[in-house]
């Protein structure tokens, strides 16, 4: 039912409902984004009630800075879901609960760095069938920038590779996920 | 390097290459610096077909998320709903308040005059409501205006920001600009800006041909002749960050048919300089 161009039609009236200031922008956000956001921000989180916070905090936040969301630069739902990952990260960092990158390498160095990528987050609710075509290392860093938010130097350091490699592997990475949504 | 130089080198910018850079995912998932996502919006705006490349990448993340999705828990939207309500200002409270008294018997004289007032009200009402309208839409106007010139006035300043910081790399008496020279063509020249204490590394080209087809320019850090791969750079760049360099005595640049070699391709060296 939701088609390329129904999506955009959708976006754009949202648009229009964000930049009038009318609320009705965001039952229509929810009503089309939420479990997609949802998802999101439950994986970083992996916490119901943190999730759920969080993605009080993020509406809020997208509410209050709808005159910031600029269509020429990004899709409204990009903007969306870097708002409520963003939240996300700064609630983990906040609690302090994610791994830092030194005890990560301790693992890596007990386990050995062969072994897959859900060593890093035993507790990683499953991403669905397509992020499993992949090459494990375009996995892992699909799923640590995606929805971990390491950052260039973070993931550098913490697959141990160039930041020039990350962003090739990266690019390699997405049109590879490209492929099958044609 | 003098300013104009430098803002030169900004605004030439070869658009295959710097898709094939990978910056466009980078900036899709939040993940560049404040610098570089300011610079990479100022070409967005400049480049459409960075925008429809950038859109590709967005479609194809956006679908990811979708197929991820999770049921939100029941009652999440009441509670954002109201969260969205309580941030908005107070004003529309007092309104919905007032608005709610209601009067009770009502005595027929009172209705009377009660009902002429409103009359002169309702005339009043809609005699100011337009004045109200236009003053508005004059507001609005203004208001679009001036938000147009801080838009413009905020880019032009983080465009600046962005060079004042590069410049204070470059002036900073850490910081040491080490020249590579050509090792084949003496008519080659990069050069990588470093600063020891913070680790922070930079590369700028001064002349560089296009790699070949396919192939890569990846820069070295060598520390007692062992080479780290410090990142793969287009030929038109100017001070693009780089892999923090800790130790390095001096810094090299091959040509590779991959950017994430873990060895130099010798014979393929392009540039070299000693710190």
């Amino acid at each position: 039912m939701e088609t390329a161009t129904q999506i955009s039609s959708i976006e754009s009236q949202i648009v229009q409902l964000l930049k009038a200031s009318d609320q009705k922008a965001i039952e229509l956000i929810y009503k089309n984004y939420s479990d997609a956001l949802y998802g999101v921000v439950y994986r970083i989180v992996n916490d119901e009630q943190i999730a759920e916070d969080v993605m009080q905090e993020s509406f809020v936040k997208i509410w209050k800075n709808a005159s910031a969301y600029n269509p020429e630069l990004s899709r409204l739902f990009t903007w969306l879901v870097n708002i409520c990952r963003n939240t996300s990260i700064d609630q983990v960092r906040l609690k302090g609960y994610r791994k830092s990158s030194q005890i990560r390498k301790d693992e890596n160095a007990v386990i050995n760095k062969a072994s897959d990528s859900t060593a890093h987050q035993p507790e990683h609710i499953g991403l669905k069938e397509l992020i499993h075509k992949l090459k494990p290392e375009q996995k892992e860093l699909i799923e640590l920038a995606y929805f971990e938010g390491y950052t260039q130097q973070e993931l550098a350091d913490e697959l141990s590779i160039p930041i020039g490699t990350v962003k090739t592997r990266m690019r390699a990475a997405i049109i590879e996920l490209r492929k099958y949504f044609k | 390097m003098s300013c104009a130089n430098i803002l030169n080198e900004f605004l030439k910018v070869d658009v295959k290459q710097y898709i094939e850079s990978g910056i466009l995912e980078q900036y899709a998932l939040g993940m560049l610096t404040e610098s570089e996502r300011v610079e990479t919006e100022r070409l967005i705006r400049q480049y459409p077909e960075l925008k429809s490349e950038l859109e590709k990448i967005e479609i194809s993340l956006e679908n990811l998320a979708q197929e991820n999705k999770m049921k939100s828990p029941e009652g999440l939207f009441g509670k954002i709903m109201s969260a969205v309500d309580d941030a908005d200002n107070k004003e529309t409270k007092v309104i919905s308040i007032s608005a709610s008294k209601k009067s009770n018997t009502l005595n027929s004289y009172l209705a009377i005059a009660a009902s002429v007032a409103l009359l002169v009200s309702l005339g009043l009402n809609y005699h100011y409501y337009n004045k109200w309208q236009n003053t508005n839409t004059k507001l609005v106007a203004e208001q679009q205006d001036k938000n147009l010139i801080v838009d413009q006035y905020q880019t032009l300043q983080t465009s600046f920001d962005v060079m004042k910081n590069d410049m204070g790399f470059m002036m900073n008496p850490n910081t040491v600009a080490v020249h590579m020279k050509g090792a084949g063509d003496e008519s080659m020249m990069a050069t990588v800006y470093w600063n020891p204490n913070t680790s922070e590394t930079y590369v700028s080209v001064n002349n560089m041909p296009q790699p070949d087809n396919g192939m890569h320019y990846v820069l070295w850090a060598l520390k007692d002749g062992q080479p780290v791969n410090i990142g793969s750079f287009p030929a038109d760049s100017s001070m693009m960050r780089v892999t923090d360099t800790k130790a390095a005595d001096t810094f090299a640049v091959t040509m590779e048919k991959t950017a994430d070699v873990a060895a130099p391709d010798l014979s393929q060296l392009k540039v070299i300089g000693n710190v």
